[in-house]
């Protein structure tokens, strides 16, 4: 659905992408991570036809931004609502932008209002909504018209956990009707939430792609050792069985616990991201 | 997966649709917000009843709706300058409308604001001050006024970065304009000599004409006029066309880069 290559883009002597290649299928999550400036942000807006590469070329469902925008559902990285209009007005609009109209319209603003539990705040004027109710109005423009492609860039920064649930269970529904969905964030369990694949940025590439499964693997967890007369002991290891069998008769004094945790998403980020 | 949506919506009707969501959206807003319409409405109202006794009803009338017209420059400003601090102007450029749509979607409810704003002048200025009026032509005379206040105004937000250097420019802009236009007093002079770089001066002229039923009169001023919107108009268009790049550092944003392709 997806399909950008090579991707470079430059602001004066600041490079935001420099080849950045990343694919999503149709009915695929795809969780983009990567620190501030990694280049996000500028592919977000090359994929929406708004801010034009310096070189590389990029395609939905095969046809260029330009011409892929009725396929395209946008939520921004910053709030981009009218504050003076209500819900409603703000998801008519964007509705009657994406080719709906009279019932099909009224039904597909009831129904992704319900959705993203705005049903109640309909008719208020989207300034006096809180900003979990914001978010969930950016998103529900996004998703309005189902879109085949949904480009969701940080929507639950700032958001409350019932607006985060109500989006990622928004996300997941969307996907099983067969939306490709990239979903940039820097929660990252809510990646593991949504069973996203994951692509990690860093310095305007694409450095790792793959499945949790796939990334994790070979990633060191950590097994911990609590004692009842000292401090508790962290030894990381990519075989906590083997490990545990190596240190428990060497150890002197009795233990009270012992915890082993699996490489997490965040070990990833920080292996491949941020070291 | 069928309810995906996979294919366009080409042709002149889906087009249409797009238009008249965005211009009833525009209209919603304005009714929204219409302070000050009003006080541009209520404020030569007043100043009308108080010149009357001293200017004669043709000098009155459109003096004062030029100069108030101008100040509602600050109208158009606004629309613009708050679609790009709410950042909804780069949502809607990522939305199937295309560029000309977003445009017109945005300056036909801005005109109909103005043009009612003109006509309501004219209707009262001619009920309470006297003045005679030559409706077609009038009428011409205030659709024209009115494209050159939307195009200027376009193009003023388009370089400004804030709302008060928007607010100062139309202040300043609205009453240098209209004086040197002669709203307020027969120029002479060094005064009379510039005025021709005002638009208020070719609006003063083009408005005289018409409501005196002057066709041949009014042609040339609304001619400078329309070439002035042209001008301002492109201007505009070109700025805005860069997307919110250049307002984003100033009001904030987080994202240096900034959505900055023109389509």
């Amino acid at each position: 659905m997806l399909d950008a290559s090579e991707l470079t883009k430059a602001y004066g002597t600041t490079t935001a992408l420099a080849g950045f290649t990343f694919k999503v299928e149709a009915g695929e999550i795809a969780g983009l991570v990567g620190h501030n400036g990694a280049g996000k942000t500028t592919f977000a807006g090359i994929v929406a036809g708004l801010i034009r590469p310096d070189a590389g070329r990029v395609s939905v469902a095969g046809l260029p931004p330009e011409r892929a925008r009725h396929l395209l559902g946008l939520a921004p990285q910053q709030l981009a609502l009218y504050p003076t209009a209500t819900v409603r007005e703000t998801l008519r609009l964007f509705g009657g932008l994406t080719g709906l109209r009279r019932r099909r319209l009224a039904e597909a603003v009831t129904a992704t209002a319900e959705e993203l539990r705005l049903g109640e705040v309909l008719d208020r004027r989207v300034g006096q909504l809180s900003g979990g109710q914001q978010r969930r109005t950016q998103a529900a423009t996004a998703m309005l018209h189902r879109p085949a492609l949904l480009l969701l860039d940080e929507p639950t920064v700032g958001a409350d956990p019932e607006t985060r649930q109500a989006l990622l269970d928004a996300v997941k529904a969307r996907a099983a009707q067969g939306a490709a969905v990239v979903y940039t964030t820097h929660y990252l369990p809510e990646l593991t939430e949504l069973g996203a694949t994951l692509a990690v940025a860093r310095q305007g590439r694409v450095i790792a792609r793959g499945t949790a499964d796939e990334l994790l693997d070979g990633l060191p967890g950590e097994v911990r050792l609590r004692f009842a007369q000292r401090e508790e002991m962290r030894v990381p290891t990519t075989d906590p069985t083997r490990t545990l069998a190596e240190l428990i008769p060497q150890l002197t004094e009795p233990l009270t616990g012992i915890d082993v945790r699996n490489p997490s998403l965040d070990d990833l980020y920080k292996v491949v991201a941020v070291s | 997966m069928t309810s995906i949506a996979i294919s366009a919506e080409r042709g002149i009707g889906p087009r249409l649709r797009r238009l008249g969501a965005l211009m009833r959206h525009s209209f919603l807003l304005h009714g929204r917000d219409p302070g000050h319409l009003i006080s541009y409405l209520v404020m030569p109202m007043i100043l009308m009843l108080i010149f009357k006794p001293l200017f004669p009803p043709v000098h009155v009338v459109t003096g004062l709706l030029v100069m108030f017209s101008l100040l509602s420059l600050s109208i158009v400003g606004t629309v613009v300058l708050a679609e790009r601090a709410w950042h909804t102007w780069d949502r809607l450029r990522a939305t199937p409308a295309r560029p000309h749509e977003l445009v017109l979607g945005k300056a036909v409810p801005l005109l109909v604001v103005l043009a009612v704003q003109q006509a309501i002048l004219i209707l009262y200025g001619s009920a309470l001050v006297g003045l005679p009026i030559s409706a077609p032509l009038t009428g011409l005379a205030v659709v024209v006024w009115s494209i050159t206040l939307v195009a200027l105004g376009t193009a003023l937000a388009g370089l400004v970065h804030s709302q008060s250097q928007l607010s100062a420019a139309c202040n300043i802009g609205a009453l240098s304009a209209s004086a040197l236009g002669g709203a307020f007093v027969p120029l002479s002079g060094w005064a009379a000599t510039i005025a021709p770089v005002s638009p208020g001066y070719w609006a003063v002229s083009m408005l005289r004409s018409a409501v005196r039923g002057d066709a041949a009169g009014m042609l040339g001023p609304a001619a400078v006029l329309l070439a002035i919107a042209v001008l301002a108009g492109a201007i505009g268009t070109v700025r805005l066309g860069r997307g919110e790049a250049r307002l984003r550092g100033l009001i904030g944003g987080g994202d240096p880069a900034g959505w900055d392709r023109a389509r």
